[in-house]
């Protein structure tokens, strides 16, 4: 993987980002309830999907390095998580925006959607101490990856547990039963934002992986001519 | 400039302010300045990466042409041991002996 190889993912992403934002705001029509506010809709919700999506992928990864023992899987699994978090402050600021302009508050405790996903980002936070605690990178592979599956499997249970829990101030988006189904053009853009967001976070993970795969590359040709870092450096990125 | 005033005129005549036109816009900006954060942490890492080979590249054309002096020293020394003759400048033979075939110094030490 170069990044010549990684260019035409990244025109596709820009593509797809100005066209989905460009529907948002001129193609899709006002709310009726929301007004103008709703527009963060397109933005906000594709991103907390994806970012949990992310933190499940990351699990599948560390499924696999407990399987295998690969480190590539641990490497995989560790950007996917770095990813998904990214993706996870976005949602709490974008939230936290909308919640200031519909409720006249930033943050409500009484929410269970956004404590629970509050929790679920405080508990990946967790994530980069733990392997940073662990010296030995066969070790520190093993924790981090029972980790990553067992936050993995508890993301998608808390979403479902919090999603069938009685609605207090937070919407709940893509509920046709409810709220009644969208209108085509509200449906057709938040797709399209959602696949932007979605391409946003695979060319990030692969950019990422192949920053730090030139990285251990690099390190490793400098340990053959013998150069000064020929001990390995404490860190919490897998070294593979 | 003017196309900078020219457009914050036009945002702020366009979006609404009653339905939280401004928080639209913070929103969407939040998420645009996080990414171009992060683009820029990923350049800034791409720039290290290619000055580290750059060096690494430095490095290693010193030692191959360390390489190469020691093997063409070598190899004169043993051509004069071939045909008899007597090599008094051959930096690398030792205690006289023209014909002595000197290894290649190690290489490790060209990294200072």
């Amino acid at each position: 993987m170069t990044v010549r190889a990684l260019r035409p993912l990244t025109i596709l992403t820009v593509i797809l980002l100005a066209v989905g934002f460009g529907m948002a705001f001129f193609y899709a029509p006002l709310d009726v309830d929301q007004g103008f506010r709703q527009k963060i809709f397109y933005l906000h919700v594709p991103l907390g999907i994806v970012g949990l999506c992310g933190f499940v992928l990351g699990g599948i990864h560390g499924l696999i390095n407990l399987r295998t023992g690969s480190p590539e899987s641990d490497l995989r699994s560790y950007v996917t998580i770095h990813i998904a978090q990214i993706f996870s402050v976005m949602v709490l600021i974008t939230g936290s925006i909308w919640g200031r302009t519909a409720w006249g508050h930033w943050w409500s405790w009484n929410e269970p959607f956004l404590v629970s996903f509050l929790i679920v980002f405080l508990m990946y936070c967790t994530y980069q101490p733990l392997r940073l605690s662990i010296d030995d990178p066969r070790r520190q592979a093993r924790a981090a990856s029972v980790f990553a599956v067992v936050a993995g499997v508890f993301v998608p249970i808390n979403f479902a547990v919090v999603r069938l829990a009685a609605q207090q101030l937070h919407p709940r988006t893509l509920n046709s039963a409810a709220e009644g189904d969208m209108p085509g053009s509200v449906l057709l853009t938040f797709l399209l934002c959602f696949l932007a967001i979605a391409v946003l976070y695979a060319t990030m993970v692969r950019y990422e992986l192949l920053s730090k795969s030139t990285t251990f590359r690099l390190r490793a040709l400098e340990r053959r001519v013998g150069g000064d870092d020929l001990i390995p450096r404490r860190s919490s990125v897998p070294q593979a | 400039m003017s196309f900078i005033s020219s457009a914050t005129t036009v945002l702020a005549t366009d979006i609404p302010s009653d339905t939280g036109g401004p928080y639209v816009v913070a929103a969407y900006l939040v998420f645009l300045v996080l990414l171009a954060v992060y683009v820029a942490i990923m350049a800034q890492r791409l720039l290290k990466i290619g000055k580290k080979a750059d060096e690494l590249a430095a490095r290693l054309d010193h030692v191959q042409n360390a390489g190469a002096g020691a093997v063409q020293g070598d190899t004169h020394g043993a051509h004069a041991h071939a045909v008899g003759g007597t090599v008094t400048s051959d930096p690398l033979a030792k205690g006289g002996d023209a014909g002595a075939v000197t290894p290649a110094q190690p290489t490790a030490g060209a990294s200072s």
